[in-house]
Order: structure tokens, then sequence, then C-alpha cells
């Protein structure tokens, strides 16, 4: 039987915690037809990330130590399709993609998918990621520094590795025949809900219909006055105020993703008309450079190129700067977000208070059990002084003698 | 202008990168427009693959470059048929820099006249390797020198040792300096002295231990006892400015693992508005004070005559070794165990304790209003504990001297440099004292 890896390398914000998630969710079904999402945990194939990039993480990557060569012995043993996937596997060197590669073993046959999505919605989406990852930088700052050819700096190095779509595909597709290389469009927004669902299953060589996707494990975008509010709430929390594991609690997943992203009051974020100019040329030299390299695409090359702004249309939302936002619209973001807290802090008082119920029934419990061992204990302890003070004329006498006393005793009490 | 990037199989290159494998030093510009290099002839396996990248060729280079300015001159025509300089090498220019930073930097025809033009680039911008900053420099650096102590020593020389070995060496040397035999601590003397004459020196990290009543009177910092003195006292709590507390708290919280810069631990401790506990010098001696009695608990000031005494638990590294060691600490968290992090942790400090240049670091300038005012609380508090002083009548400072510190923040040109050291310490496997230190002393 061929042994067939697939690598599915980003990119983020394509939907690829929700593949993730259906992957994680359905590994034992799958395993049965053959094909191994290798993951005891559902953030495995991030950690095996981290270790082969040697990516610090927030204290995450501790976590992370030799787990690269962990998944690849999976990937190794098994004798059938095994899928590995991680969106930042996209900013992998090529030393880095020839490690991976290599450790997947000789005789695997590796395929490598890459999800990509047009850049006029990749780019707000990728400040939003770094605004919900404790970043503070401001989007005029953020756009200046991505647009800046030389690249120079940590955020524009990432957020280049992690979206430049024909250079990913080199890095990890270059020693590869094309057909090898799947390129999977997201479908422009109003296409049906499961389309991309169906495109990656497709390549991935599952039915779409039998492991229909009920994931909840969505990474959902936020208005303009929400990416705002967080921003500032980053300003004050950094810095020691909140530890990372209780902001990736209270921040990311219970303002963020519970609470904020499901507004929609706000303008949504898109980019000013001078970026969406330049990233509409960007895209079409994409285009053509793939088209050139004729990989198997599932969609459509055209769905990487972004949609034209409508013109003379006076109902067309004008850009809404989230560095000057609509501070109403903030405030009101704001006292969500300290509703959310609110009710929150409530669950919890009441899950602390169910905690100390619990304990003091257990330390009441506790009490009893002792008492009723001691009581045990004494009455024993009088039985076999009473058998052993049976035995002998003696011992009668004196049990006699204390019953008297004990006696007169209990009728003076 | 945006450079266009040398193609892989061009000769010139890849006789260039034989080069560097082999210790030579010549810039890429020099070496692409020299006569040389296009007589020069591939060496074997330097002509396949992918051209390494411009920031691992340059610390290539670079380390080159260390060597021969330690003295070194040899070494070129040594390396001919690979040696472990080599074995360096490759281990620089097969790897990528860790964490975030510039991806694999393409090595760039060199900007001269008639070069080729530019294409549609893709990917990360092609650089020639002396323009790549030294940022970029370091990271790739610092991820030689954690495989370097992960995988263990790289090469042998000739009559040489291992890097565990060096480290150990630096070590010895370390402590021969400070007038001991290796493996002895103050510690181990003062711990076979009868229980009532130990002193615990608590505050300044630098000065933290054990030392005696007997070693303080030598120290000059006690008297006869009088009204204003103890005779014994049990505690000492050391006592420096606040911007060097705070810098022996960084320090020592890198020696215990910690990766975060030295401005983000100071951007912290402001945002708290309060130090470290540790260096929290009125509580912690209001803490002692509930535990032996107020009498007991005396201030000093932490310089030489206490900390000459002590046990040597913690190493006192210059800043610029610090930062280094905070690198190396992020990228070991994701290569090793925490054990094992230790334990290597352990080694670079004893080679990084080698070197003995004292630099005194502040904190940036942003925040030395918040130093001076938190300063000043400090000495009002401690003030009105009432604490006997030793070896002066006035309280010891918490704000520094009219100098003030030497530095307020460390450059990567510096760490850089001091990585490149390691890197060749650790892969030659020479002591420490066969390189000299070429590190300066920068003003603030």
């Amino acid at each position: 039987m061929t042994r067939t890896v697939l690598v599915h390398v980003g990119a983020p914000k394509t939907g690829t915690s929700f593949v993730q998630d259906v992957l994680f969710q359905h590994r034992d079904e799958l395993a049965s037809r053959g094909i191994l999402y290798p993951a005891d945990r559902f953030d495995e194939h991030f950690l095996a990330a981290l270790d082969l990039m040697e990516l610090p993480w927030g204290g995450l990557e501790k976590e992370a130590v030799g787990a690269w060569d962990r998944l690849a012995e999976k990937v190794r043993a098994w004798d059938g399709t095994v899928i590995v996937s991680h969106e930042i596997l996209a900013t992998a060197t090529r030393p880095q993609v020839r490690r991976a590669l290599e450790s997947f073993g000789e005789d695997a046959e590796v395929h490598v998918v890459l999800s990509a999505r047009d850049l006029v919605r990749q780019i707000p989406a990728e400040w939003q990621e770094n605004v919900k990852h404790r970043r503070v930088i401001g989007y005029r700052d953020f756009l200046d520094q991505i647009t800046d050819p030389s690249r120079q700096g940590r955020l524009a190095s990432w957020f280049w590795g992690v979206q430049e779509v024909p250079d990913i595909l080199d890095r990890w597709g270059g020693k590869l025949p094309p057909e090898r290389v799947h390129l999977v469009t997201v479908p422009k927004p109003g296409a049906p809900r499961t389309l991309l669902w169906e495109r990656f299953a497709s390549v991935l060589g599952i039915d779409p219909a039998e492991f229909s996707p009920e994931s909840n494990r969505a990474n959902p975008s936020l208005g303009v006055p929400e990416s705002a509010l967080v921003r500032r709430i980053n300003e004050r929390v950094n810095h020691g105020v909140l530890v990372n594991h209780r902001y990736r609690e209270l921040v990311r997943e219970l303002l963020v993703h519970r609470s904020l992203s499901h507004r929609r009051d706000g303008a949504r974020l898109t980019l000013p008309p001078d970026v969406r100019a330049w990233a509409v040329q960007l895209s079409e030299r994409w285009i053509d450079e793939l088209a050139r390299r004729g990989y198997d695409v599932i969609g459509s090359l055209d769905e990487l190129r972004p949609d034209a702004l409508p013109e003379g249309d006076a109902q067309a939302p004008s850009y809404a700067d989230p560095d000057h936002p609509d501070e109403e619209q903030v405030r009101a973001a704001a006292l969500d977000s300290i509703v959310a807290l609110l009710v929150e802090a409530s669950r919890l008082r009441d899950v602390e208070d169910g905690l100390r119920e619990e304990l003091a029934q257990a330390h009441r419990e506790r009490d009893e059990a002792w008492a009723a061992a001691n009581r045990r204990l004494v009455y024993r302890t009088k039985q076999r002084l009473v058998r052993a003070a049976d035995g002998s004329a003696a011992g009668r006498r004196l049990h006699q003698v204390y019953r008297r006393v004990r006696g007169r005793s209990s009728r003076s009490a | 202008m945006i450079a266009t990037p040398v193609a892989a199989d061009d000769p010139r290159a890849r006789a260039w990168v034989a080069h560097l494998r082999a210790g030579g030093t010549v810039p890429w510009r020099e070496w692409a427009v020299s006569v040389e290099s296009t007589r020069a002839e591939p060496a074997s396996g330097d002509g396949a693959g992918p051209l390494p990248g411009a920031a691992q060729l340059e610390v290539v280079r670079r380390l080159a470059a260390r060597r021969e300015a330690a003295g070194d001159r040899d070494a070129p025509a040594a390396e001919a048929s690979g040696g472990w300089f080599t074995a360096l090498a490759d281990t620089v220019l097969g790897r990528s820099g860790p964490g975030r930073g510039a991806g694999e930097i393409p090595l760039a025809e060199p900007a001269y006249e008639g070069a080729p033009v530019s294409g549609t680039p893709a990917g990360t911008p092609a650089a020639d390797p002396a323009a790549v900053p030294d940022s970029e420099l370091l990271r790739v650096c610092v991820g030689a020198l954690a495989e370097l102590l992960v995988t263990g020593a790289v090469g042998t020389r000739p009559g040489g040792s291992s890097s565990g070995a060096a480290a150990s060496r630096a070590a010895s040397a370390g402590a021969a300096s400070a007038g001991r035999q290796p493996g002895t601590t103050r510690a181990s003397g003062l711990r076979r002295l009868p229980l009532r004459r130990r002193v615990t020196v608590v505050g300044a990290p630098d000065a933290r231990g054990e030392t005696s009543v007997r070693a303080l009177r030598r120290a000059g910092l006690l008297t006869t006892p009088d009204a204003e003195t103890p005779a014994r006292p049990r505690v000492v709590v050391a006592v420096a400015p606040l911007e060097h507390l705070l810098a022996q708290a960084w320090s020592a919280r890198v020696q215990h693992g910690a990766a975060v810069r030295w401005s983000s631990f100071v951007e912290r401790v402001v945002r708290a508005d309060r130090p470290p506990p540790g260096i929290d010098l009125p509580a912690v001696a209001a803490r002692w004070a509930d535990q032996v009695g107020a009498r007991r608990v005396a201030l000093a000031p932490a310089g030489p005559g206490l900390t000459s005494s002590l046990d040597e638990r913690r190493a006192v590294l210059e800043p610029v070794a610090v930062d280094l060691l905070r690198r190396l600490n992020a990228v070991l968290n994701v290569r090793v165990s925490a054990e094992r992090h230790r334990l290597l942790r352990g080694q670079v400090v004893a080679l990084l304790a080698a070197r003995t240049s004292v630099q005194q670091l502040g904190v940036p300038t942003a925040h030395t209003a918040w130093v001076r005012d938190h300063a000043a609380r400090m000495s009002e508090a401690l003030a009105a504990g009432g604490y006997p002083v030793l070896g002066a009548s006035d309280l010891p400072a918490l704000l520094p001297g009219a100098g003030g510190p030497t530095r307020r923040s460390i450059g990567a040109a510096e760490v850089l440099d001091l990585a490149l050291d390691l890197s060749l310490q650790l892969a030659d496997g020479r002591p420490a004292g066969h390189r000299p230190q070429t590190q300066e002393v920068h003003g603030s």
C-alpha cells in the first residue's frame, strides 16, 4: 500500500481551524477507513510545528519539546494516508521544510495542500489576529510595515511567511511535481457554506457527506469598534497585568470569540483605498504566477482576485478606520464586554460557592467518620476489657465495682 | 532598490561558500567582483542544493573574522581538509534562525555597475550579507549556539577537547581568578562554622547567600558593639541602588531560565508599581524582623566588603551576557526538557561568568523618574524601620551615584560579538582565556 502524506500548511484565516476540528473529532472513523489524523490532543500538530520551527509561543513551546519527531514517528508507522495540518507551517523555511519532508520517510508520497483566500480579505484578518495575540500595533502602522518592500521586522516577515501563496508553495512544494501541490481556494462570500468543506474533503480523500461538519471551532472575525477595543485592552493588560494563559481564556476566548465576534452593528474591517489598490495589483501577479506553475487547483484562481468595488454606488460602505473608530460604538462594545465579564464572574462565583459547599460537606463527612471511628474504637476496647474481666473472679469484681461507680456518677449527673 | 537573488548554481557564490567554510573572511561584494572568484572551483560538497541564506553566510564570515582577530591566523590553511571550523560553519549554514524573524534571506547580486536588473520579487528580499541587520545575524547565531549545546561539541581541535570540558575549564578559571581552588566555594567553608556565627544575606540578588560575623568584622562592616550596632546580626539586608537591584533581579531570572527582555522586565515592574518581592527591601527587612527581631536585622551596602565573603551560588554576569543567555533560553525552552535546559544553562553561565568586565545596567530613560520616586519611597520605609546600618552611619543609597549607570540598553551588535565568541569557544573546545576580550564598555 502506498504511504501518502498530505501536509496542509495553511494559510491562516482560510478555514484551517474548522478543518482540523472536523479531522480531530472524526479521527477514529477516519482511521478505520485507512486515513490517519495523528493527534491525541487537538493542538498536537500546532505543538509539532512550534518544535519544527523553534518558535516561542507565550510559554506553550515548553510543551512542544520533541513534538515533531513524535508526530513524524506516527506518520512513518501508518500504512495508508496520513494528514498533517497546521497553518503556521506556512512560514517554515527551506531547511525546516527539508527536515519535515525527510522525517516522513523516503517511501512516503508527499502532497502539499495550501488553502488560500484573496489578499483584500486576508490582510485585515491578519491584523485582527495580531490584535487577538496581545499586539498593540495600530492598523495603519501594520499596513505600512507589510507594504514596505524591504519586509524588515518580525511582523512583516511573519505576515509574508504565512500569506505569500507563491512563495509558500515554492518552499513546500518546490521539489514536488505540480500535481502533488494542491491549492484550495476559499469561495467568495455568498457561496454555499458547505462548499469549502467539500473542497477540502475532495483533496483529503474524504466523503464530505459522511463527515459532515459539526465543528464549533471557528476563528471568527471582529468589527472595527471591537478590534479597536481589544487593542486598547491589550495596552492595559500587557506587561505582566494578565499572564498569557489567562489572556487566552478571558480576552481571546471569552471576550473575542464568545462575545465581541457576535456583534454585528459596527463596520466591518476592510482595506483603505490605497492599500486595496496595491493588494489588487499584487493578487494579479500571484494569479499569473500560480497559473504558470500548473498546480492542482481545487476551486478557481479567480477566487484569489479581490472583488471590484461597486463604482459610484452610494450604498457602498465607506472605509472605517480602526485607528480612529466611532467612539460611541467602542463604548457599546466595551459595555457588552463588561456584561460578558460580569456573567462569567458570576458563573465562577457560583462554581466557587459550589466548591466551598462541597468542601464543607467533605469536612463534615470527615468529622462524622472520625467521630464514628472513635466511637467504634471505644466500644470495641470496652468489649475487650469486659471479656477480659469476666474471665477471672477478680476481674468480675472489678467490673461490678466499675458499674456501681458509673451508675452513681450517672445518677449524680 | 530591490536586489536580485543569485542563482543557486552561480559558480562565484559556490566558490564563496567554499571560501567561507574554509575559514575565509572576504566579504561577498569584494569576492563577487574579484578575479579570484571567477577562477575558483567549488570544493566537493559545496556545489549541490540551494545556496545558504545571506544571514547564515555572514555569520560564518564573522566567525572567521573573530577567530582571525583572536590570533588564529593559520586557521584557513588548517581547514582545507575540513576541521572543527568547517563543522561549525556547516552547523550555521544548515539551519534557519529560531523563532520569528526574516525567512531565508537569499544572497543578492552585489550592487555594482552593470549588475543584473531586479525581477519581480517573491519571498524574502535578497540582500548583500554585509547589509543583513545585526539582530538577524544574532538570531541565526543563537540558533547555532543552541544546536551546539544540544548536540554537544561539533568538532574537536587536535589537542583540544569537547565543549563540556571547555565549560568546566572556564568555571575553574573563574574560581581560580577569585583566589580559590576550583570546585570549592566559600560556602563550603562556612558550612563548617558553628551555627551561631552564620549570617544570612538577603536583598541585592548578587549578594544573597551566607556570611559570618567574623567575615563582616574583617570587612570592617562590624565594629565594637555599641548602642547603634548589633553584636551579632542574624540577617543582613544588602542594599544597592534600585536600578542595580532591578538589573540583578533580571539577571537572576534569566539565570533561572526566563527569556524576558530587559526593557520588558522593567516595563512590567513599573506597570505593577512595585519591584519584585526579593528586592522590595523594606518588605524583605520587615519579614525578617518578624522572624528574628528588628535588632537582629541590619542593613549594609552591597559592596565588595559584603560580597567577597559570600556564597557564590549565582554568577555575576555582565548585561550583554545576560541578554545572550535570555535569547538562548527562548530557544532551549522548545528544544529540550526543563531538566536538560537547567544543565545546559549551567554550562553556558560557567562560560559567560569567565568574562569579568563590569558594566552597570540602568533602566531605560523613560522609567528613570519611576526609579527615582520609588527609590525615595524605599529609603523612607527602610529608615522608618529603624534597622541598624553596618559599616556606616547613613542608610546606603538607593539611588545611583553621580556617574549613573554605564548603559541603559543592550545593542544587538555587542551581543552578536559575544555569541560569535561563545560559538567558537564551544566548537573549538578551547578555554575562554585563549580568546581576547573584545567587548567594549559602551556609554549610555
